[in-house]
């Protein structure tokens, strides 16, 4: 047979042996080939290493095809062995990092226990307490919630909450792209906003939030800081805001001192069930 | 830090928003509350100390990617 992909057999098996050969014959015939296959397969573990979720099924994919070319030296092809044995390496690494990945991907969510609460409310109060002595504003005045996603909503979690007393703003939905913090979740990047008291009392809309949800929200904010976190693929958002007014210079400098407080919530809101 | 303003005819009641398109890293910075909280919640955090933290917190900012819509 002049082609090893031209198959006289219909197996499986065959055919595994036929692409395998041909694979293995192209790089061990071309060095340079070899070496791209190589750093193709490096780069996709380095993907897997850096959780890029979008190239975990690309990684078992290559990292197949690597098992393929090794597994076609047992069919008398003339791959060095060095090159073999590296790339075997490099394969099940990315074949295991893809698994454990899609495996851990999938894995149940786990509930909202007191010990999650506990510990993201008293990282809220240490967020929320930092922006009132930075502001120069009393710390009561400062308030602090978690928002999760709900089908086209933001729902607030009621247990996630700092300094919030009102029971029916607890229960604030923001549709997504709409308010504050439905405009920071569909951006995916944090929106520092100060409000106007007179529209605010005035019945204004907000941001086209829908009016039944705008009732809702305390009607002597002044500034709120919407945070979706972890910034660029938000799995929640979160909210500083307060009852005294600031400047819009000392609103935004916030942003990059709750950065941090972002990474502590997100330490303990990864892979809890929310809603 | 770079932000962008949102447009204001559609804001309504809020009288001025940004979307903050960039955080300078070295702007992030630890805090003493900050540190006493990682201190004492050191297994949230894979026992990293309050300095590994701020490195990845600065590269999470640094490296989110920019958006074609970030107008309204």
């Amino acid at each position: 047979m002049d082609n090893p992909l031209l198959l006289d057999s219909g197996s499986v098996w065959d055919f595994f042996k036929a692409i395998g050969d041909a694979l293995a014959k192209s790089v061990a015939g071309n060095v340079f080939l070899a070496a791209i296959v190589l750093v193709v397969l490096i780069v996709f573990v380095a993907a897997v290493a850096s959780k890029q979720q979008v190239l975990y099924v690309s990684a078992a994919v290559t990292g197949g095809v690597a098992i393929i070319l090794v597994g076609a030296l047992s069919f008398g092809a003339s791959l060095p062995i060095w090159y073999a044995a590296v790339l075997l390496v490099v394969a099940l690494v990315a074949v295991a990092g893809a698994i454990f990945a899609l495996i851990r991907g999938r894995a149940k969510p786990k509930p909202l226990d007191q010990a999650v609460i506990s510990a993201v409310t008293t990282a809220l109060s240490e967020a929320a307490d930092e922006v009132a002595g930075f502001l120069g504003v009393a710390r009561h005045s400062v308030r602090a919630n978690v928002f999760a996603p709900a089908g086209a909503n933001l729902r607030i979690v009621p247990a996630l909450t700092v300094r919030m007393n009102d029971p029916r703003e607890l229960t604030l939905e923001i549709p997504v792209g709409k308010g504050v913090v439905g405009t920071a979740w569909k951006l995916c990047r944090p929106i520092p906003a100060r409000f106007d008291p007179g529209a605010l009392h005035g019945g204004k809309p907000w941001l086209l939030l829908p009016p039944a949800q705008a009732a809702k929200v305390n009607r002597d904010l002044r500034w709120v800081v919407a945070m979706p976190t972890p910034p660029g693929k938000p799995t929640f958002a979160w909210a500083i805001d307060g009852l005294e007014d600031a400047t819009d210079d000392k609103v935004d400098a916030t942003v990059p001192k709750l950065a941090k407080w972002g990474y502590a919530l997100d330490a303990y809101l990864s892979g809890v069930k929310l809603t | 830090m770079l932000t962008k303003p949102l447009e204001l005819k559609a804001l309504g009641a809020v009288s001025s928003a940004r979307v903050v398109v960039r955080v300078d890293p070295e702007d992030i910075e630890l805090s003493d509350r900050f540190i006493q909280f990682v201190k004492d919640n050191a297994d949230a955090f894979g026992n990293r100390t309050p300095d590994e933290i701020l490195a990845e917190v600065r590269h999470q900012y640094v490296l989110t990617p920019d958006k074609e819509d970030l107008g309204q």
